[in-house]
């Protein structure tokens, strides 16, 4: 369950944007209600895919989930940021580490 | 000169295939058999209910492909619509709770062991610690004695134990690979940080216990090493007659202590704790089989 465990916490964050340049901070807890156990850790948090950046087609892949899933609250993106946002437990400092940027305009 | 130590030698061999003998192939009631094959399809049952509301997003459309390793050997996991989702889950738990209260369970054993399969394979939030050790149980619990539990005269029956050994040795095996995985693929456990950073962060820790009390790395660190000792005594300790009690207060104070301060889901803790009364003796069984008829007899009106 947790062999080991380092200071780092990370949290995934995901913004669309608009064909209007509007930015929409994407409710990851919403599209994904699954929580495991007790956890906060749901279930994108374990895709192993979005932790290894040579896994570039995975996180398009991902990003057109998503994009599909806003489409569905009436919210076409056309493009979508991921990115980690780690924080460090011992320090409190927090770091933005980047996925990527995906368009997502001309989804199927 | 030479027979006596070959006397002696022969006989250590045949009292130690009787032992081996005894342990898996004696016969006791099956009592403890047909508990398990409910306590399993109860737990399996409060395992699917809270994925309910969430099927569409564990079973259809998948943010990314990440079948089961073993399944995507295969490579022909299809992926079904919503309502085939439901169809699946809702055969799966009718299916439970037949087993669970014994109408052929023996039939429906590998009906639900086919849609566990799919469910757990193809589940996104892949299946890990307890999710795998309940599959691997559904797969060992088939050789268990869980048909019937009396015969025609009413008398409980008795059978071989070997299945139910089966399913003991595999709970008490979690408990020294955990130990092992801890110590040799893990790390901190020996300084204490994986359980200090886990008490500490918002994944599993920051949790009742561990938030009204945060506990130092040096306090982690003891706590560490008690973990790795009790997990230890409990994979060992429940297979010694004068050490079991012992085993079992340890096995509940530790998941009684995880429940109260780490985000850890309580099937966890119900899967484990759910394991102990297999290591009852049968004559433990059989006494509470008696007190639990004598409860349930009908009182006889007094003169």
């Amino acid at each position: 369950m947790f062999e080991r465990r380092g200071p780092w916490e990370r949290v995934l964050h995901a913004t669309g944007t608009d064909v209007t340049g509007t930015r929409h901070e994407l409710p990851l807890h919403a599209i994904f209600g699954y929580a495991r156990g007790m956890t906060r850790l749901y279930a994108y948090q374990q895709i192993e895919a979005l932790g290894d950046p040579a896994r570039a087609a995975a996180h398009a892949a991902f990003a057109a989930f998503l994009a599909r899933r806003m489409a569905e609250r009436n919210v076409e993106l056309v493009t979508i940021e991921l990115s980690w946002v780690a924080t460090n437990l011992d320090t409190g400092t927090t770091e933005e580490r980047a996925i990527g940027t995906f368009g997502v305009g001309s989804r199927p | 000169m030479t027979e006596g130590p070959a006397r002696r030698g022969q006989a250590r061999w045949n009292r130690a295939a009787a032992h081996w003998n005894d342990f898996f192939f004696a016969d006791e009631p099956v009592l403890a058999a047909v508990y398990f094959r409910t306590a399993l399809a109860l737990w399996t049952i409060a395992f699917f209910v809270p994925r309910l509301p969430h099927l569409r997003e564990l079973y259809t459309e998948r943010a990314v492909r990440v079948p089961h390793p073993w399944l995507a050997r295969f490579g022909i996991m299809p992926e079904l619509p919503l309502w085939a989702v439901w169809l699946v889950v809702i055969a799966l738990l009718l299916c439970l709770v037949a087993f669970a209260t014994g109408y052929h369970p023996r039939k429906l054993h590998p009906i639900i062991f086919v849609l566990l399969c799919y469910l757990l394979g193809y589940d996104i939030s892949t299946v890990r610690g307890y999710g795998q050790l309940a599959f691997y149980q559904w797969m060992i619990a088939y050789f268990l004695s869980y048909d019937r539990l009396r015969d025609a005269s009413g008398a409980v029956l008795r059978a071989p134990r070997w299945g139910l050994r089966l399913a003991m040795l595999l709970f008490t095996s979690v408990y020294v690979f955990g130990v092992v995985a801890k110590t040799c693929g893990g790390e901190g456990w020996f300084d204490g940080k994986t359980l200090y950073y886990t008490l500490r962060g918002h994944d599993y820790g920051s949790f009742l216990l561990s938030a009204w009390f945060p506990v130092s790395l040096g306090i982690a660190r003891v706590l560490g090493w008690a973990t790795l000792a009790s997990e230890c005594f409990i994979g060992v300790g429940l297979w010694l007659r004068w050490t079991r009690p012992w085993a079992v207060l340890a096995c509940i104070a530790m998941h009684g202590m995880m429940a109260l301060s780490l985000r850890v889901s309580i099937l966890f803790h119900l899967l484990m704790v759910g394991h102990l009364p297999l290591f009852l003796s049968a004559r433990a069984w059989e006494r509470l089989w008696e007190k639990a008829r004598a409860f349930s007899a009908p009182r006889q009106p007094r003169p």
